[in-house]
């Protein structure tokens, strides 16, 4: 059964992208690459566009079929479980760190004390909530807010743009390609996002050009936030690394904007919607993921299972973004690139070998058998049933 | 799970939660009543060696009375910034937060003698201050400026900001707060300006009305005058004083003050700062006997050429200004009736050899402290890339680069309307 139509998949997948990158990853790849990090993220965003274009090319070849249906059938029921393990894992792992991105964000750029305990319990029943309505109520929220936060995302850019200098971290490649791999490899743990989207196989309304327009929106949004990139790096330079919220510090930059503290409160306002957001569609994919690896009705238990769990880890890294970032940089990048490669095989496995029509066709019966008594609590059913 | 039993579980969770944090949160004293603002910062060097002394300017959130009333300074010393500002939150009773901190001043004697870099790392690595906050170079003790700027009028304290502010556009073009100064001392020019200010003692002459501005080139005055509110707000106390003079740091320690006079010779390498006045004497032409002559700069167009030439860098400096006249003055005042705008020959001349003794006495004062105000080090390193780094070999000491660096000056004068 479809839960969303193609435009808000294209706007799950934009968001997933958007929200995971301008927060805290300018300053871990320039960390790591330096004057070559945009080189970085172009690099990485190639990977990120493949899987995607794939995972998208699954979505439209499976449009009856759950993930674990698929993986069930392609790599029998212990491969798709050592999958949804693996996903499920690294899903726990991002949203640790979004998690304590958004802790720190509030405790740095709005209060000055704040228990995490205050923070967790509001927390947990925002992002919690609605990612137990579904990915529905989700496309919606997200259909809305898309377009507040990339304008104010273009606002905020625009306020320092006259300290911009363009030969800040030239000449490119002054030590080789090495630190531009290194970056890569550093920051490769922000780019696995949309992995999410597997979770979406067979609940997207597919239309004929959604293939077409994934790519495009994605090429697009890719390119906007690689200038984002790169104006964060040409205005910062060498401080870069000393900037860890950096649209935030970025309407910072200039003491007369300071004064005015409007565009300080428009850039928190949309930092703390992004983080929201890719809170709530993580916390939605570990819901989906654990709803089949503990067969329970409902993703109630598996979304308050995963956030005690997520409570419990950033308790034990204190709460500091630091120690996580530590941790991303040095360990959790590079196993990302493991599952990440792995994805990708899975995923062109997925899309090479083709599913025979007489199983699309029992998935189909099985799924309308599904439905049934869906229509009849409605009522509709009934009385057409009587009628006849 | 139905729909009714959701439904009970989020309203108990909802009831439990309410009932646990609402006493508690009721319980919680106001965030205004265990918090002290800090408006302004000053850091000297410490009684003992390797200490610093830390003096806030602080404000106390309290209904009612004036703002002027609730500033107080308090100053402590410590090992470093931090030690120092912790055991001043023991001094007030309330917990120092920084984020309303507009300027930070560096007093003469800590800049001399320490790497500034070091001592304000906990600023940059301690997310409670704005990274653009304003750096402020003090040529005396910075806790008196600091004193004496909150003495004044509240307004003061906006005025020091905006006298560092107006500084950093129309003075030596280029941010001095926190981050920039990190920027800077990270590059591998590793040299950074700041705005410095001083303090006009009460009872100099005019004090009264000049204030600032009465020291600077008039677009001072008009700005801190802005900020004023009232012509008898100096008639008391002291004045904040800023010059136009800059200080600059070469890793991370003053090197050198640069007076009004050579940081207009430095000006000549910056596009962006126009209006500076030149002044000429003596010139003679056919019309002109004797005289002296003051032209505004109204527009600069410069064009640099980087070269390593011999394993010797070059730098082809062209420079076309636009002058507008804006004082004739000799004995025989009937022959300017008809003078215009025009440039003679002879004026001509004399403006091209300042602008080529300008920019060789600034390329001397940066080879003789090894500093490098407008980053040379870029250009070259971007432009001709394996003969720079071939050259860096070839030093003793790679940072002393400045040493070899040639300039050539090619300059065309013509008169803007």
């Amino acid at each position: 059964m479809t839960e969303i139509n193609s435009r808000q998949f294209i706007i799950i997948v934009v968001f997933l992208m958007l929200t995971s990158k301008l927060v805290t990853m300018p300053s871990i790849v320039y960390s790591a690459a330096a004057g070559d990090a945009i080189f970085s993220i172009i690099l990485n965003f190639l990977v990120e566009l493949l899987l995607i274009f794939l995972i998208t090319l699954i979505i439209i070849r499976n449009p009856h079929t759950s993930l674990f249906e698929l993986l069930k059938r392609k790599l029998t029921v212990v491969g798709a479980v050592i999958v949804y393990i693996i996903l499920t894992l690294y899903m726990i792992a991002r949203l640790t760190l979004c998690y304590q991105e958004l802790y720190s964000f509030f405790l740095n750029q709005l209060y000055d004390e704040f228990s995490p305990l205050m923070f967790a319990i509001p927390t947990f029943f925002v992002t919690g909530y609605v990612a137990y309505k579904g990915i529905r109520s989700l496309g919606r929220s997200l259909e809305i807010m898309f377009w507040f936060i990339l304008v104010g995302t273009i606002i905020s850019m625009i306020s320092n743009i006259e300290y911009l200098q363009f030969d800040q971290n030239l000449p490119y490649f002054a030590n080789g390609i090495m630190p531009v791999l290194e970056g890569s490899g550093r920051s490769a743990f922000y780019f696995g996002n949309s992995l999410c989207l597997l979770f979406l196989v067979g609940k997207v309304e597919i239309k004929p050009n959604l293939l077409k327009k994934t790519i495009l929106y994605t090429i697009l949004i890719s390119i906007f936030i690689v200038i984002i990139c790169f104006i964060f790096y040409d205005v910062f330079g060498k401080s870069m690394q000393y900037v860890l919220f950096a649209l935030s510090e970025y309407s910072q930059y200039d003491p007369f904007v300071l004064e005015l503290q409007r565009l300080v409160w428009l850039t928190s306002i949309i930092d703390i919607t992004k983080l929201f957001c890719s809170t709530i569609c993580i916390i939605y994919c570990i819901g989906q993921a654990n709803k089949v690896l503990f067969q329970t009705k409902t993703t109630l238990l598996p979304i308050l299972i995963a956030f005690l769990l997520i409570f419990s880890l950033a308790t034990l890294l204190h709460y500091d973004l630091l120690i996580m970032f530590e941790l991303v940089r040095d360990y959790l990048s590079f196993i990302t690139i493991g599952i990440i490669a792995l994805m990708l095989v899975i995923c062109i496995y997925l899309t090479i070998i083709k599913t025979p029509k007489n199983v699309d066709y029992q998935e189909e019966q099985h799924t309308r058998k599904r439905n049934e008594p869906i229509f009849a609590k409605t009522g509709k059913l009934n009385e057409n049933t009587k009628k006849a | 799970m139905s729909k009714n039993l959701f439904n009970k579980i989020i309203l108990f969770a909802v009831v439990l939660f309410l009932l646990i944090l609402a006493p508690s949160a009721l319980n919680v004293p106001s965030q205004t009543a265990v918090r002290a603002i800090c408006t302004g910062l000053a850091i000297d060097k410490g009684s003992q060696e390797g200490q610093v002394t830390v003096s806030a300017q602080i404000l106390i959130p309290e209904a009612g009375g004036q703002y002027t009333q609730k500033l107080s300074m308090v100053s402590q010393d410590g090992e470093t910034v931090e030690d120092a500002l912790e055991l001043m939150e023991y001094q007030v009773g309330k917990k120092i937060r920084l984020a309303h901190c507009n300027f930070i001043i560096l007093g003469k004697e800590l800049c001399e003698q320490q790497n500034i870099a070091t001592v304000m790392d906990y600023f940059l690595r301690g997310n409670n201050i704005a990274n653009n906050t304003l750096l402020i170079y003090s040529d005396k003790e910075a806790k008196e400026l600091l004193s004496k700027s909150s003495n004044i009028n509240t307004n003061e304290v906006d005025n020091l900001q905006v006298i560092a502010k107006h500084n950093e556009k129309y003075v030596f073009s280029g941010n001095a707060n926190l981050l920039s100064f990190y920027h800077d001392y990270l590059s591998p020019q590793r040299t950074s300006c700041m705005a410095r200010i001083t303090i006009k003692e009460n009872g100099d002459t005019d004090s009264s009305s000049g204030t600032s501005g009465s020291s600077d080139n008039g677009e001072s005055g008009g700005s801190s005058g802005g900020g004023g509110g009232g012509s008898s707000k100096n008639t008391q106390s002291d004045a904040v004083l800023s010059d136009g003079s800059v200080a600059v740091f070469y890793k991370g320690k003053l090197a050198r003050i640069l007076t009004n006079d050579e940081r207009e010779q430095f000006n000549w390498f910056d596009s962006k700062i126009t209006g500076t006045i030149i002044k000429l004497t003596g010139i003679s032409d056919k019309v002109l006997n004797n005289a002296d002559l003051a032209y505004s700069v109204t527009n600069k167009k410069l064009k640099f050429d980087y070269q390593v030439v011999n394993n010797i860098p070059t730098i082809k400096f062209k420079v076309d200004v636009g002058l507008k006249l804006e004082m004739v003055q000799q004995e025989d005042e009937t022959s300017l009736t008809n003078y215009d705008n025009s440039i003679s020959e002879a004026v001509s001349n004399a403006i091209s050899t300042k602008i080529e003794n300008d920019v060789q006495n600034m390329m001397k004062i940066q080879k003789e402290y090894g500093f490098d105000v407008f980053n040379i080090y870029k250009p070259f390193n971007i432009r001709c890339h394996s003969e720079w780094q071939k050259y860096l070999k070839s030093l003793e000491n790679p940072e002393d680069y400045m040493k070899n660096i040639e300039v050539f000056v090619e300059s065309n004068v013509y008169s803007a309307l």
